[in-house]
């Protein structure tokens, strides 16, 4: 079983956020480092979780960040939620790199850029990314079963599909989809909770 | 399917991963406006992105964020505390420092240019060693397989000569798709530069002629694109390298 640990994310301050959001659009020289000053550990993290790769983490973390600077003229600073785009962005270039790895890039890329659009963060809560959230999804997290656990690994660190991990487990789709469904709804009401306490 | 069957599909679709026929019928719900459905997708969203902090810690080298700035051309200066010295005694400090880093920037760079005129060399005459044997006429070919790797990118840069593209462990393109290079400027959008695709082996060279900026130049980068080529990147970036 994979221990998690929660990263203390302090991002709490949305009105930060807005600002930061505003200045790169506007492509003040200093934005960029703020910009990364808040979320390059968070990011890093999250590409190494899936590459495994220092060398190619680093990469890639490069490679979001030049991403979120060229697009972030459609990112509507004033409801978006900066941070959750962030890292949709980061995660998608580490599956995009595993999937070249394995030899599913071409099916599925067209799948990723369009999750990662910046108008789609654009009426989420801006304060979402916080550490008190990042403690209940944990602990969530571990009340799954090891099955569970490996279920939602593989589809948020790996990008498989639900019919890739079936064959990878070799279980049943059925049995899988179970899972799934499972560990989603216990980590959804978990969080739900916490986010309309 | 209702709503209420759809509601464990979320969160997959959110990230990317789910299939049909669920997938199919979400999108059929979100064409048509289903409340519920894009209510469901905003809270996934939100549930995916908080997922995804939940992570082992590991801290990034220092060097990456001098990379990160330079890859959008805005290293930033690290001059802060000047302002308690006073500007005067700074640039004051900055004029005497400034010859002997020049002067030690300008042996580096003798020494590094050295170097690689070394190891070129070492390379060449490798390459002639290798084109020897092959050219041989008892020298038999083995076929074999290993480890897939992942593709490798190498880029060089020459002011007259422009951008020469190396790239190995690349698949070919699949049907209708080809590969484009991107010369990304820094703080400046991707020019298109070039289709190519792989050949069997994994292997791609591509060149693009003429005189080139090369202290302007961030990244050149390759995405898979429809075989026309692109005016502007629409896929994501397959292979990056930055100075």
């Amino acid at each position: 079983m994979i221990i998690f640990f929660p990263i203390l994310f302090a991002v709490a301050d949305s009105e930060a956020d807005r600002s930061l959001a505003e200045r790169l659009k506007r492509r003040e020289p200093q934005a960029m480092a703020d910009l990364y000053d808040r979320y390059g550990r968070i990011v890093y993290a999250l590409i190494f979780r899936v590459v495994r790769d220092t060398g190619v983490a680093e990469d890639l973390a490069q490679e979001t960040f030049l991403r979120v600077w060229n697009r972030v003229q459609g990112f509507d600073h004033e409801r978006g939620a900066l941070g959750p785009w962030v890292l949709t962005v980061a995660r998608n270039r580490a599956i995009d790199y595993l999937r070249s790895v394995d030899g599913r890039m071409a099916a599925s890329a067209v799948e990723l850029d369009t999750n990662e659009h910046p108008s789609l963060f654009g009426d989420l809560e801006r304060d979402v990314l916080n550490s008190d959230r990042s403690r209940v999804l944990r602990a969530a997290f571990k009340k799954l079963s090891d099955k569970q656990q490996m279920v939602i690994e593989l589809a948020y660190f790996e990008g498989l599909s639900q019919t890739e991990m079936a064959d990878r487990m070799k279980q049943p789709l059925g049995t899988v989809k179970t899972w799934m469904r499972s560990a989603l709804r216990t980590l959804r009401d978990e969080l739900g909770e916490a986010l309309t306490a | 399917m209702t709503c209420e069957e759809l509601r464990d599909s979320y969160e997959l679709y959110a990230i990317g991963v789910l299939e049909d026929p669920e997938k199919a019928e979400l999108e059929r719900h979100l064409a048509e406006n289903c409340a519920a459905c894009r209510e469901g997708i905003r809270v996934a969203r939100q549930t995916n992105s908080v997922l995804l902090t939940v992570i082992p810690m590991v801290e990034p080298s220092k060097r990456l964020r001098k990379k990160v700035l330079a890859a959008v051309g805005m290293e930033r200066t690290g001059w802060g505390w000047v302002s308690s010295w006073g500007v005067v005694t700074a640039a004051l400090l900055v004029a005497v420092m400034y010859l002997s880093i020049e002067d030690r920037r300008h042996v580096r760079e003798l020494e590094i240019a050295k170097a690689e005129m070394h190891s070129t060399g070492l390379a060449l005459s490798k390459a002639q060693q290798a084109i020897s044997f092959l050219n041989e006429p008892d020298t038999l070919l083995m076929v074999g397989k290993g480890v897939k790797m992942p593709p490798k990118l190498r880029v060089f840069l020459n002011k007259n000569r422009g951008v020469l593209l190396m790239a190995n462990n690349l698949p070919a393109a699949p049907a209708g798709k080809i590969y484009e290079m991107w010369v990304i400027p820094k703080g400046g959008a991707p020019k298109p530069s070039g289709l190519f695709n792989s050949d069997e082996q994994g292997n791609a060279t591509h060149i693009l002629p003429g005189a080139l900026d090369v202290d302007s130049t961030a990244v050149v980068a390759v995405t898979l694109e429809p075989e026309a080529g692109s005016t502007t990147p629409t896929m994501p970036i397959i292979l990056s390298a930055g100075l």
